[in-house]
């Protein structure tokens, strides 16, 4: 099922964030209605689709309509999760509230050392309420620390033992601070290190899509694999849908292809649309070495992520 | 000359790829095929493209050059990549 982005507004300002080119205030700030969500849901039941929402932003926790529109899925037994940063008290005042709910969590969050006193607070509280409802997730950042204090915090808190982590990728139209190709062997060492790490102490590790295989030399990969912790260099979106009901393949290419959901007939056929369109731009690769690699597949690797490799792109249309 | 609206196309490097958004044909050029696909791209006329090409390998015979290019050319616009 799509994720839904319940508001372009985010408490954070960051300057890698993905979502930049539809993001509040670089555009007018959205906020999903009930009836909008009404309409989501009951259009996403009319197909097949998994048994998940995924409520994301911008900041999800400052739509004011939240409790009810999870109160709204929970009627219809679905999975939710959340992505937030939790370091709001709108994020703290929801944890508590429905932390007895089936409701997951996945908490992106930036270097500790980063957090001013109010969001560490806000942050912290959260997360021991949440427990093993909560995961984090994060981008690995070349010139920061190591990153333990993500097993740390993920041991100290109880937290879900899986930790989801990211290379900072361009948006299709730039407008964010991405990770320079020659930094991408210093991220996949640094990843390399965390995952041995997080073995040692019983946590996995995830990967956001767009991290391209051959970044990783042999011995790393050997590595990871023994980690049990295997790369998703593919790249297959289960869409996200904007405040105003618009259907985008994922946030870094929010600005190509964006139809309204009531144009599609269920969520399915809007799957089926974007796949069938982005399927031969997935050929293009990142380099001249993804033209004869075994492993340009779209379901193995597209060479990195859809979005950054399209950007220099002509023609690009759906 | 110019690319069909269809045909996306991107260099990687010295080479260019273009796939067929219709269809998903998928094509590698090398590199001299390159350097004139991204001549035809700037609308460059034939003349301007055999003289570039000239420079650019250090090739002497112009009517060679010539035919070589109007084939590609050629067969550019057979597999509707061109116009």
């Amino acid at each position: 099922m799509p994720n839904l982005m319940l508001t372009n507004y985010c408490n954070y300002k960051c300057s890698y964030c993905f979502g930049k080119d539809i993001m509040y205030p670089q555009n007018p700030r959205l906020t999903m209605t009930r009836e909008c969500f009404n309409g989501i849901v009951e259009w996403v039941k009319k197909g097949p689709s998994d048994n998940t929402f995924h409520l994301m932003g911008g900041e999800p926790t400052l739509n004011p309509e939240i409790e009810w529109m999870i109160a709204r899925l929970l009627e219809e037994n679905v999975h939710i999760t959340i992505f937030s940063n939790l370091a709001t008290k709108n994020a703290y005042d929801l944890a508590n509230k429905i932390a007895d709910l089936p409701v997951d969590w996945v908490v992106n969050v930036n270097n500790p050392t980063n957090w001013n006193d109010l969001q560490r607070k806000n942050i912290t509280y959260a997360l021991e309420t949440l427990k093993s409802r909560a995961s984090l997730t994060f981008n690995i950042i070349p010139d920061e620390d190591d990153n333990m204090w993500a097993l740390e915090y993920t041991k100290r808190f109880h937290l879900n033992n899986t930790i989801k982590v990211g290379f900072l990728l361009p948006t299709y139209k730039q407008t964010n601070v991405a990770l320079e190709d020659d930094k991408y062997s210093i991220v996949a060492a640094k990843v390399t290190n965390l995952a041995q790490e997080a073995a040692k102490v019983g946590v996995h590790l995830d990967y956001e899509c767009g991290v391209p295989t051959c970044v990783f030399t042999d011995e790393q990969l050997g590595i990871l694999w023994r980690c049990g912790s295997t790369l998703q260099s593919g790249c297959q979106s289960r869409l996200d849908i904007t405040p105003d009901g618009n259907v985008i393949y994922c946030l870094p290419m929010a600005t190509l292809g964006t139809k309204h959901y009531s144009q599609f007939d269920c969520y399915n056929d809007a799957r089926i649309w974007f796949e069938q369109r982005f399927a031969p731009y997935r050929m293009m690769g990142h380099n001249i070495e993804c033209t004869n690699c075994n492993l340009h597949d779209p379901m193995q690797c597209n060479g990195g992520c859809l979005a950054k490799n399209l950007i220099n792109c002509k023609n690009v249309k759906l | 000359m110019n690319v069909f609206e269809n045909i996306s196309w991107k260099q990687l490097g010295d080479r260019v790829v273009a796939v067929d958004t219709n269809n998903g044909d998928y094509y590698t050029l090398n590199e001299v095929a390159s350097t004139i696909w991204i001549a035809v791209c700037e609308n460059k006329s034939v003349d301007e493209i055999v003289v570039q090409i000239m420079e650019e390998y250090d090739v002497s015979d112009a009517e060679a050059v010539r035919r070589d290019i109007e084939t590609q050319l050629s067969q550019w616009k057979e597999m509707k990549l061109i116009f």
